[in-house]
């Protein structure tokens, strides 16, 4: 046993509005730089559609990731060494700037400055990379945001294209049943990193005491394999300074004990971060599974932060006590492990996310029938068999199963449907509490089928709908700043540091 | 507005025609101003090696009274490029070079130089009395080295060339400013290794004729037995010469097309699986929802 400290984080997906506010928050602060201008750390794209850069799902396009060889060994399906030696100058696999978008600001000057003329002033388009005039503005990074042009972009979702038979795609694309929903994404600080495993001049790396994956910026040196190597086209190249960046989980807020600026400002309040506790001798292990036991051999990683052997392990390895407390109590060990709602992000990538999501439980169109309040799909076809039409939300989603098991489960429909059966009893439950217009039986039957008892499903009501600001955020302030206060035994504060950050910390040595 | 430059550029024309127009007349003027005496100078240098005035033909044919049988537009551009006249068919061109077995040079000389020649042959020769001189001098000598040719040593020539002999009247060895394929050589004067394919016989009229070489081989004239080692000397190596000159050339051109291709075949291997754009195609084209 290896047991190190993570942080970690989940998003409800049913929560997320789609209002763009963490992206927004994440801009101001880190990526406001020129070089930066195209970089959305944190992002949020429209489900079914392609995403930023366009369809960075299609690992048979982007080469991020990692896959298993013959003999069942993990590599990087980038390229091994051979192929890195060969394409040490020239990597092969880059998103190209149209594929994530030009970044551009508009001429408001004209506005004001324009000479007396016949026609209005107009505020034409200017790119924020080549500073010309930009007539036509072809892509954006929510280009397609709420199903804008979906007749292309969620036509050529990956998910769809890889996942959906002809049938369901076709009822995918019926106007009168199409849905949506919203997929907030950042670096997922993953346990097996690709970005880390594909960086030739070893200048990414994985913070001992938090987990946090950062680029060092004095010795990245600007091959972007990283780019390529992750599969979630998390990391960026910056074209001024010519060094990669990446979501730094606003570290220097954690340090001090706030939650990331994202987590802080999201609206929905979706967001959930925590420590967990991992076994890091797991983690090879875990990442060669078979595709449907992938998600399964990850939870397998993340300790149970009350067993002692664990809390020992833990101390060995100089986790500090307050991390361990909040191990103990971090929302993301419910979500994931306790209640087991929360699945990684295409974990058929096999870089361990540490990003958990709740999948949305879609689409519920409440309809009163025959006197009962029914969340169905809303469809006439739906049979109404013995079971009731509100045990059969999940089958009969408009967004078929398939769809969110390609997203979340590497196509495991089962473990999927185990999810949803969950929240549909939680749902189901408190309707019947607080409303009190379900069917008893139909009731005991759906937490008999989600294995949930009342008590869980009252304990994930309160953690999903009435959270406070500290139930949902349960950052440990660093040791290092404790010490620097005086809390804790003096402890040098440098002696944990990496180097990180922007810029260069010391002046480069120049000798002429 | 934005016709202002167009404008300018139309006056910019009509100032250049009337430009043109003056320059024209000035150059007509001109030509009848032609020097005649440095015509003689430059006739000496470029042409008296094949040409006489009034001497009688030699390689090329006597100039003497040429500005009455020909017109001077016809003598000009066929001075200043002959291998052209010859290619466009001109009649008279061609004739020529039926009649002498080769075709005249092409000289390099500027239109004020052609123009100078002409003059000095109009003038039949005044102030050139001198050229025609050395022109029949070299004639005797011309044809002598034409008959002797057959009995010329190629490799007696090449000892001469790189003065591995001596000549037998001192003059110094042609490979002092001279160079020949594989019989290397100075690079003061030009190559001689082709030579003969242009001039034939006729380059062994040169030293005596052309200057520099003319004040020295003047004083120490070459014998007939050297020019005829010497001219089949030059013989050999210009034969030799039009299969391998192309040679290395040819060599290296294919070499890098081929080399050019199999760059190109390893690196688009290697590279196979270059990632070109995804957004484009995908939006200009393949899979769209249709209803
Ligand atoms: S999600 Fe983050 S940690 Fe994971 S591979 Fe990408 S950049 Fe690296
Ligand atoms: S701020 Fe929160 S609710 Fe808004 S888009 Fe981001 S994750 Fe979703």
């Amino acid at each position: 046993m290896d047991i190190r400290a993570q942080v970690s984080m989940v998003f409800h997906l049913d929560k997320c509005i789609g209002c763009h506010t963490c992206s927004i928050a994440c801009k101001n602060i880190w990526t406001d730089r020129q070089g930066t201008e195209y970089m959305w750390w944190n992002n949020v794209e429209t489900k079914p559609g392609t995403g930023y850069p366009t369809q960075w799902e299609d690992q048979e396009k982007y080469k991020g990731g990692w896959e298993r060889d013959s003999r069942g060994r993990l590599k990087l399906k980038l390229q091994g060494r051979a192929g890195a030696l060969t394409n040490i100058f020239y990597n092969p696999s880059l998103p190209t700037l149209d594929d994530y978008y030009e970044p551009w600001t508009y001429d408001y000057k004209n506005l004001f400055d324009a000479p007396e003329g016949d026609d209005q002033p107009t505020a034409r388009a200017v790119s924020l990379v080549t500073g010309d005039f930009m007539d036509t503005l072809e892509a954006g990074p929510n280009w397609d945001d709420d199903l804008g042009g979906s007749e292309v972009y969620a036509a050529n979702d990956p998910n769809i294209l890889k996942a959906l038979t002809e049938n369901e795609q076709q009822a995918v694309r019926t106007l009168e049943q199409t849905v949506f929903f919203y997929l907030p994404r950042i670096c997922n600080h993953c346990l097996n990193p690709g970005c880390v495993a594909a960086c030739p001049t070893g200048a990414i790396y994985k913070r001992g005491e938090d987990g946090i994956v950062l680029i060092s910026q004095n010795r990245c040196r600007a091959w972007r394999m990283c780019v390529s190597g992750c599969p979630y086209k998390k990391t960026y190249f910056n074209w001024s300074t010519g060094k990669s960046e990446k979501c730094i989980l606003c570290y220097p807020r954690l340090e001090s004990g706030q939650p990331p600026a994202c987590f802080h400002s999201c609206v929905g309040r979706i967001r959930y971060i925590g420590m967990v506790l991992y076994d890091a001798d797991g983690i090879e292990q875990a990442a060669r599974s078979n595709d449907h036991g992938l998600v399964d051999a990850q939870k397998a990683l993340i300790m149970d932060p009350f067993d002692p052997e664990v809390i020992a392990g833990a101390k060995r390895n100089g986790v500090g006590d307050s991390v361990v407390a909040a191990a103990q109590v971090s929302p993301v060990y419910k979500f994931v492990k306790t209640w087991g709602l929360a699945l990684p992000l295409h974990p058929e990538f096999r870089t361990l996310p540490m990003l958990f999501y709740v999948p949305p439980l879609l689409p519920v169109i409440a309809a009163i029938r025959d006197g009962q309040y029914e969340t169905t799909a809303g469809m006439e076809s739906a049979p109404a068999d013995e079971t009731g039409p509100n045990l059969n939300t999940v089958d009969q989603a408009r967004l078929p199963l398939s769809y969110m098991a390609s997203l979340f489960t590497a196509g495991n429909l089962e473990q999927m449907r185990k999810v949803f059966h969950k929240m549909v009893a939680v749902r189901m439950y408190m309707r019947q509490e607080q409303v009190g217009d379900q069917k008893e039986e139909e009731v005991e039957e759906a937490l008999r089928r989600a294995e949930f008892t009342s008590e869980d499903c009252l304990r994930v009501f309160e953690l999903t709908s009435l959270p406070t600001f500290e139930e949902r955020f349960v950052v440990p302030p660093m040791e290092r700043e404790r010490a620097m206060d005086g809390e804790l035994p003096p402890l040098d504060p440098y002696s944990r540091k990496a180097a990180g950050g922007f810029g260069f910390r010391d002046a480069p040595a120049r000798r002429f | 507005m934005l016709n202002a430059p167009s404008r300018r550029r139309a006056q910019f024309k009509q100032v250049l025609l009337v430009l043109a127009a003056v320059g024209l007349g000035v150059s007509i003027t001109d030509a009848w101003a032609a020097d005649a005496a440095a015509g003689g100078t430059l006739f000496k240098q470029k042409c008296a090696a094949c040409h006489t005035i009034g001497g009688g033909d030699t390689v090329g044919p006597d100039l003497a009274g040429v500005t009455e049988r020909r017109d001077t537009a016809w003598l000009k551009s066929w001075i200043a490029d002959p291998p052209g006249m010859i290619a466009s068919g001109d009649p008279t061109a061609t004739q020529l070079k039926s009649k002498y077995g080769m075709p005249m040079p092409d000289l390099g000389l500027s239109e004020d130089e052609i123009a100078n020649v002409i003059a000095y042959l109009a003038s039949g020769g005044a102030g050139g009395g001198q050229a025609s001189a050395a022109g029949a001098a070299e004639a005797g000598s011309t044809a002598a080295a034409a008959e002797s040719e057959s009995t010329g040593s190629a490799e007696q020539g090449e000892r001469l060339f790189t003065g591995e002999a001596d000549f037998r009247n001192g003059g110094p060895a042609c490979s002092a400013c001279h160079a020949v394929a594989d019989a290397g050589g100075g690079s003061l004067g030009p190559d001689l290794t082709t030579t003969y394919s242009r001039l034939g016989d006729a380059m062994i009229t040169w030293p005596q004729a052309m200057l520099p070489m003319q004040p020295i081989f003047t004083e120490d004239p070459l014998t007939d037995t050297e020019k005829a080692d010497l001219l089949a000397f030059f013989k050999e190596k210009a034969a030799g010469d039009d299969l391998s000159a192309s040679g290395p050339v040819a060599m290296l051109l294919g070499l890098s097309i081929i080399g050019a291709i199999v760059l190109a075949v390893i690196l688009s291997v290697v590279w196979k699986k270059r990632l070109i754009a995804v957004r484009e195609p995908m939006v200009s084209g393949t899979n769209r929802w249709r209803r």
